[in-house]
């Protein structure tokens, strides 16, 4: 079951920390960018995802620090998340591959 | 109101653990962000989520061996409520002067709560492998009584959450830390208070069939006052525990009896007479759904279902 197919917030959120560590709000700024727009994430659904990435040791808080009175954690992945996330993308590149072949093989087959 | 301040009493909703570890961050983000009613209703939900998490323990933070360790003291004690119908029969034997030729078939289970008293006594002076041993022993001359009576399984619907607190119990005493963690966690005051719960619902439960003098209504609400004594009772013996959440924990596997008949009620209210045309399926409905609220409520089955293979 842990090999299950991730959330795609989760997915996001690991893939924003894959780089190196970030702060909450860096993370929010990430994952839309990763997503070219597409996902927006808020406070209320990626500090649920935290705390259960935490929980599931694969994200870890990094260092703390103070900027305009205002406390700023850092998380990063641990080599669990990172595992984690390179199954997910071995998935998802194996299912895309399948994807691929097949849509080439019907343009093929339509223009034959 | 200032956006900080809605924010922070949004942020209240929170559990207090999350709160004060990530109160103040989730302030910081939120400030930063653009902010309306999407971010507004985004909170309410992943507080939602959060305090799901931590009632079904999700997030694995309950030691389910503190909580076991409880459970292996005030099992024993609160098993002892099943005595009731047999210290009324007792009690209306004396009040009318009359003597057993032979042991009443109300009375046909007695050997399992001196059994359980016997566990109780064993683990109260440290006898824990002993306690362990005649636990098991109480378990099993509890089915045989329950089979022996399956002819009228209806009207024995009631024993079956005493019979799975007492496997539970077993279980507890057999593999958890064990019965002086347990008294360590909720101290001897609230050994006391387990007893002086126990009592009082034993009185209600042997009180209730003279409550039909005073109407239907009285006497049906017997059993449910003593219910809600019993799980009170647990609750603040439990209550001691420094973590809340495990002597939560434990006092929700304690309510195993009351949780059981609730389960049978509605399940008879919905399904009615047709229930028992199959007797195995209503049996597996009756032990298997308390259970299975016992095994998520404490985040067992989301570990087992981690755990598996996919």
């Amino acid at each position: 079951m842990t090999d299950g197919a991730l959330r795609e917030p989760t997915f996001l959120v690991l893939t924003a920390l894959a780089a190196g560590p970030q702060h909450g709000y860096g993370i929010l700024l990430d994952v839309e960018q990763i997503s070219a727009g597409r996902v927006r994430l808020r406070a209320g659904t990626l500090y649920t995802a935290l705390d259960r990435l935490v929980a599931d040791d694969w994200v870890a808080a990094d260092r703390e620090e103070v900027v305009d009175g205002r406390l700023r954690r850092y998380y990063r992945l641990t080599d669990r998340g990172a595992a984690r996330l390179a199954t997910e993308v071995e998935r998802l590149r194996v299912t895309t591959r399948a994807a691929e072949t097949r849509l080439r093989a019907r343009t093929v087959g339509g223009t034959a | 109101m200032s956006r900080e301040q809605h924010y922070r009493r949004l942020l209240r909703l929170y559990p207090q653990d999350h709160r004060a570890t990530h109160g103040e961050e989730m302030l910081g983000v939120l400030l930063s962000a653009n902010g309306g009613w999407r971010d507004d209703l985004d909170l309410v939900g992943g507080a939602i989520a959060l305090h799901a998490r931590r009632v079904f323990n999700l997030d694995g933070a309950v030691p389910l061996r503190d909580v076991m360790a409880i459970v292996s003291v005030l099992g024993p004690i609160v098993l002892l409520v099943g005595a009731a119908p047999d210290l009324h029969e007792l009690a209306y034997s004396i009040k009318t002067n009359s003597s057993f030729v032979s042991v009443p078939q109300e009375m046909s289970d007695w050997p399992v709560w001196a059994a359980w008293l016997v566990v109780a006594l064993l683990t109260l002076v440290g006898a824990r492998r002993s306690a362990a041993a005649m636990a098991w022993v109480a378990c099993a001359a509890h089915v045989v009584t329950i089979s022996a009576v399956r002819i009228s399984y209806a009207a024995h619907y009631e024993t079956i959450g005493l019979l799975l607190l007492g496997v539970f119990t077993a279980v507890a005493l057999t593999w958890s830390t064990g019965p002086a963690r347990g008294k360590e966690l909720i101290g001897r005051h609230s050994v006391r208070l387990a007893f002086a719960g126990v009592a009082l619902t034993l009185v209600l439960l042997i009180i209730t069939p003279t409550l039909y003098g005073l109407g239907f209504r009285a006497y049906r609400m017997g059993p449910w006052v003593a219910s809600v004594v019993l799980v009170v009772g647990a609750y603040l013996a439990c209550r001691r525990v420094p973590d809340r959440r495990t002597g939560r924990h434990a006092a929700f596997v304690l309510a195993l009896p009351v949780l059981a008949t609730l389960v049978a009620d509605v399940l008879i209210g919905f399904f009615g007479t047709a229930l028992f045309w199959t007797p195995v399926a209503a049996a597996a409905l009756f032990y298997g759904i308390p259970v299975m609220m016992v095994l998520a409520g404490n985040g067992i089955l989301s570990r087992i279902r981690k755990s598996l293979p996919s």
